[in-house]
């Protein structure tokens, strides 16, 4: 039921391998919680490779993150 | 049924099992997990993280496998000397088995492959390094989904760093009792006010901890949506800077300057090496 309605908000259908679920409950909060935080989480990988980006057109810093 | 003694400690995964065949540890990889151990060699992933020596090195052998009916391949992988438990690290040794973990996803994510399975018992410490001991612990990334060891990781890592580095490190020992690692609601409650400073603590122990509490209400106001994979790396690299400003300074205690304070004399630390030389001479132990 917990994958089921956990598929449904990430947008899947309902069915998932029962490899993904056999194992190890990944916990329908974290998972959600995940999806909300989703777009903030984007938005700092971006920010932090824009950062990246500059800082190695200015500097030559080749520092792999 | 547990038919070995080994069985009792790698039952969970349906993907394979460790066990012991004349003194030699071999791992079982079952017909369940033969995608995800067939993507995890050809990919170039297995290269990448075992000459990083960042997941211990196994060769494919013709070994018996414990159960045949379900059996793939049967893996050896390079002996550990020492296995230490979580709980007995320092705090430096755990940050940097936290920090191992976030490099091996980092670097699976590139080769279409993502953990399953975050739990800290899967580091060692193999000649002075941290190192995944999990093969099977990589599984193919599934697109578009969030990381299915999220909770598992804040709750075998982050909580204990943070309560080690912000309440009081004897609180590593939580995990003696915590298998599964240290449940959100007990990390926040027992960490300081301040903790919720800190964007990274607050993100992913106090309203991720929040949000678990509250499971059932969530589940049912959860909005629907995907996690890309930029959102993922930036999960990543969100728990990275996280653990990496984490830190824990001894204070006073009796030996912290054990070795300079000491009630040793010069000839007495000699009479006490030369006694420890003899020592390991009469008995020829192993390994030092």
């Amino acid at each position: 039921m917990v994958s089921w309605i956990v598929s449904l908000a990430v947008g899947h259908g309902p069915d998932v391998s029962p490899w993904f679920w056999a194992y190890l409950d990944p916990g329908s909060g974290s998972m959600l919680f995940q999806v909300l935080i989703a777009g903030l989480l984007s938005a700092l990988f971006c920010a932090r490779s824009a950062l990246f980006e500059l800082k190695s057109a200015l500097f030559g810093d080749h520092e792999k993150g | 049924m547990t038919r070995h003694p080994l069985s009792a400690v790698s039952f969970r995964d349906p993907g394979g099992f460790v066990y012991e065949d004349q003194g030699c540890i071999l791992r079982q990889v079952n017909f369940l997990a033969r995608e995800h151990y067939d993507q995890l060699m050809k990919s170039g992933l297995y290269r990448e993280l075992t000459e990083r020596r960042l997941l211990i090195a196994h060769d494919e052998v013709d070994a018996l496998p414990r159960v045949s009916a379900t059996a793939y391949r049967v893996i050896r992988p390079e002996p550990v000397s020492l296995i230490s438990y979580p709980f007995e690290w320092s705090f430096s040794q755990y940050k940097d088995a936290a920090l191992l973990t976030l490099a091996v996803e980092r670097h699976a994510l590139r080769r279409g492959m993502s953990l399953k399975d975050c739990s800290a018992y899967n580091v060692q410490f193999h000649e002075g390094q941290p190192i995944l001991i999990d093969t099977l612990s990589l599984e193919q990334y599934h697109e578009g989904w969030p990381w299915v060891a999220y909770r598992q990781f804040c709750q075998h890592f982050l909580a204990p760093l943070a309560l080690m580095s912000l309440t009081d490190i004897r609180l590593g020992q939580l995990c003696r009792t915590n298998l599964d690692g240290i449940p959100l609601d007990l990390a926040t409650r027992l960490l300081p006010w301040r903790s919720r400073g800190r964007f990274g603590l607050s993100l992913h122990l106090h309203l991720h901890g929040l949000v678990q509490h509250s499971d059932a209400q969530t589940r049912e106001s959860g909005s629907p949506g995907r996690f890309s994979q930029s959102a993922m790396l930036g999960l990543i690299a969100s728990l990275e800077s996280t653990v990496k400003g984490l830190s824990w300074k001894p204070g006073r205690s009796t030996w912290v300057a054990y070795s300079k304070e000491s009630t040793y004399l010069p000839d007495q630390t000699d009479q006490k090496s030369r006694f420890i030389a003899e020592f390991l001479e009469l008995v020829r132990p192993a390994s030092v």
